[in-house]
């Protein structure tokens, strides 16, 4: 009975872990859901996001240099294009 | 039958590991190898797939253990190390990682889960790092898998199954002890997944800023369950050991608190590498190293090498377990040396009085007391070594050591949210510094005048007073400005400041936790009144500003174990403050014996009674001890609490937009 309930899961963990080894061959059938974006560009622009609420607050309470606000403002926006760029279509 | 299923599940959960470290490595290096680019995608997936597998095993090898441990199946040696008949229920359960054998499996167990976890997670968000995560991830797996297969297997049969067990250490039984364990792996466990990402992020280029952010998530979530595990240790040492303390420098509570300190190192230097881009050699740095110190944590506490009160006993462990963190550390630090030049930073500190220099001065302070709490921990050891004389190096030195670069930290933890990025000008030190000084030089001039005299405590509370004075500055500051800009109510205005900025308010109120332990510590080490005393009943003693009265002594037997009572009855100025009972558990099946401490907590301070002895004529020997602000302690933790939550709460996500993926890209999924 031991036997049997080993070898059972011994067979389903093997089916289990090599599908996706035997599927059709191409990105249809790679085992990976074709179709769906990876959500890094949207979570590089939440941190963007993030970045430019505390910097803004930084600003107001006097934490970062009229100087610096400026050009960490720009780096921030560029990145945020990119980011959005990217959500736009183009593979990670 | 079971125990058969057991060690199947396990062997086959091994295989599974090995399988996934190969596929990853394969997959992740598919062009190297000269794989197809199509086979990639499903050698990472197969692996992924592979771990799911492994996590389901361990959940079975679990579910079969702690079903013999509640079951009372003595034919398991397990079983019968750590349970008896009479146990209660609870106990039958938290024996599951009482013992070696268990505490790996629990380990193996929640590193599975954070593994599906951040494979599901990076699947979605950094597909890049997916090979090298799950590789890292089934490369640690192996480890732990390989030590309950062939080292120290859980579903050892008994040859013959004696009648009762020999149930657990009776001073783990004890709720504390019950959620200390396995908070602590929580910890320690979840510090892998950081090292996963940091490493993957290596591996395929260096750790870029993404990388990183991604490690910081799982980091927090780790510290915090480290500081949480922390927390109850202490008050489990508080309220069962019966000595009056709640930290003696034991080696295992040093082997949680070195991860902790470069966790938090990590915690504000990533700060600096977000802000600045600067110390991102520094920062993955400590992410390795904070790893390196869970696996030697885990070392210290199962290899028997130092004497702890709460350590596993001799085992054969240790060597694997330097070994497996001998090749893990010099992997990963030369992983880290090859992308040395890659990580450098383009920008260099503008200044000292600067944020980011505050905060670089606050890691170095933060290592250097990892490195003394590592030195003071190993002494033994090393003086072993080099001498041939076993010597302890004791309290004296860690609190010798350790007190100045906490007061150190202290005053960072003020000085960091007050400077500006990069310079900071005359004019705004005057305009940051001026509020919060006054609160510390004003609370240092009224603790004079009430008569206090420690140089060090009053030290200690005016610092605490400047620190508190600038979290609620920042607090205002930052709800001015909202006031200012939108026209909100001040409880609005504070409200969506904290949901806006949860990481950096999420963190003030961590400091103003932290800044409650540091006044508890502070309070109870340098004012705690102690007495031991023989009494005969109806005699009282006064300690500090109270008085007991012992009215004698009670005895009663409850399954299994003699309890010896100390009737007491507190007074303050006259006020009777009620029952004070602290009584001695004897059980009467082995040498064995636990405290019940009597204790009566307030605001201001502990009155602690311990029962040390007794006559046969009724007299009772007791030590009392009146400890000031201890209660602070255990506040700060729940504090601490309340600003992790905050800070670990997601950011909000911009709604979800599907779009088609350009044919030959991959994307991750189906795991």
């Amino acid at each position: 009975m031991t036997g049997v309930v080993m070898a059972l899961l011994a067979a389903a963990a093997a089916v289990w872990v090599l599908a996706p080894l035997r599927a059709a061959a191409g990105p249809a059938g790679s085992g990976f859901r074709a179709g769906e974006q990876p959500e890094w560009p949207r979570a590089a622009r939440v941190a963007v996001d993030d970045a430019l609420r505390d910097l803004e607050l930084d600003h107001a309470t006097g934490k970062v240099s009229e100087d610096d606000y400026r050009l960490l403002r720009a780096r921030y926006e560029g990145q945020a294009a990119e980011a959005g760029r990217s959500s736009r279509g183009s593979p990670v | 039958m079971l125990a058969d299923l057991g060690r199947f599940s396990l062997l086959a959960a091994l295989v599974l590991a090995l399988y996934a470290l190969a596929a990853a490595a394969l997959g992740g290096r598919a062009r190297a190898y000269g794989v197809s680019q199509n086979v990639l995608p499903k050698l990472v997936t197969s692996a992924a797939r592979a771990l799911v597998a492994m996590a389901a095993l361990e959940a079975l090898a679990a579910g079969i253990l702690i079903f013999a441990l509640v079951r009372r199946d003595y034919t398991f040696a397990y079983v019968v190390a750590h349970v008896r008949d009479g146990q209660a229920l609870g106990y039958d359960l938290t024996a599951f990682w009482s013992g070696m054998e268990g505490s790996l499996l629990l380990w193996a167990l929640i590193l599975s889960g954070y593994t599906l976890a951040a494979v599901r997670s990076i699947a979605r968000t950094r597909p890049r790092l997916l090979p090298g995560v799950v590789g890292v991830c089934a490369g640690v797996a192996t480890f732990f898998l390989f030590m309950l297969t062939a080292v120290t297997p859980p579903f050892v049969t008994a040859p013959f199954p004696p009648p009762d067990g020999q149930g657990m250490n009776p001073l783990l039984l004890n709720p504390w002890m019950a959620i200390h364990p396995p908070t602590l792996y929580l910890g320690f466990v979840g510090l892998t997944i950081p090292f996963a990402i940091v490493v993957a992020s290596l591996l395929t280029g260096g750790a870029d800023e993404g990388g990183v952010l991604l490690a910081r998530r799982w980091m927090l979530w780790a510290w915090y369950c480290l500081s949480m595990g922390l927390m109850f240790g202490a008050k489990w040492s508080y309220v069962v050991l019966g000595w009056g303390g709640y930290w003696a420098w034991d080696p295992v509570e040093n082997a949680a608190l070195m991860p902790w300190l470069v966790s938090t190192a990590f915690l504000h230097s990533v700060l600096i590498q977000e802000r600045r881009a600067m110390l991102q050699q520094w920062t993955v740095s400590l992410v390795v190293l904070a790893f390196g110190l869970s696996i030697f944590g885990t070392f210290l506490t199962r290899s028997g090498v130092l004497s702890s009160v709460h350590s596993f006993t001799q085992s054969p462990l240790g060597g694997y377990f330097l070994g497996f963190l001998a090749l893990s550390m010099v992997a990963a630090f030369g992983l880290v040396a090859w992308r040395w030049e890659g990580l450098r930073s383009e920008h260099t500190l503008d200044s000292a009085l600067s944020r980011e220099s505050a905060f670089l001065l606050n890691n170095v302070v933060f290592l250097a007391v990892a490195f003394t709490v590592f030195l003071g921990t190993v002494f033994p050891v090393l003086s072993e070594a080099v001498t041939g004389r076993r010597m302890n190096v004791g309290p004296p030195f860690f609190d010798h050591v350790v007190t100045p670069l906490g007061v150190v930290l202290l005053l960072l933890m003020g000085v960091g949210p007050l400077l500006p990025w990069r310079r900071a000008s005359t004019a705004s030190l005057r305009n940051n510094f001026l509020a919060p000084g006054a609160v510390g030089i004003i609370l240092a001039l009224g603790l004079l005048a009430a008569g206090m005299r420690a140089p060090g405590a009053v030290l200690a509370f005016a610092l605490s007073g400047f620190v508190a004075g600038t979290v609620v500055l920042e607090f205002a500051r930052g709800v001015r400005v909202r006031r200012a800009h939108g026209g909100e109510g001040p409880v609005r205005a504070l409200a969506a400041l904290v949901l806006q900025h949860r990481r950096r308010y999420g963190g003030y109120i961590v400091h103003l936790g932290i800044l409650l332990l540091f006044c508890g510590v502070t309070g109870s080490s340098v004012f705690s009144t102690q007495r031991l005393v023989t009494l005969r009943p109806g005699e009282a003693v006064e300690v500090g500003e109270y008085r007991v009265r012992y009215d004698g002594l009670r005895q009663s037997t409850r399954s299994g174990t003699l309890v010896v009572t100390a009737a007491l009855r507190a007074f303050s100025g006259g006020r009777d403050l009620g029952p004070l009972d602290a009584r001695r558990n004897l059980f009467l099946t082995g040498q064995d014996s636990t405290t019940d401490i009597g204790l009566r907590s307030t605001l201001r301070d502990d009155l602690y009674v311990t029962l040390v002895g007794w006559t046969a004529g009724g007299d009772a020997t007791l030590r009392l001890l009146v400890n000031p602000l201890v209660v602070w302690i255990w506040a700060g933790g729940l504090v601490l609490t309340a600003g992790a939550a905050i800070a670990m709460v997601p950011e909000r996500r911009p709604a979800r937009v599907r779009e088609a993926v350009p044919a030959g890209a991959w994307s991750p999924g189906g795991l």
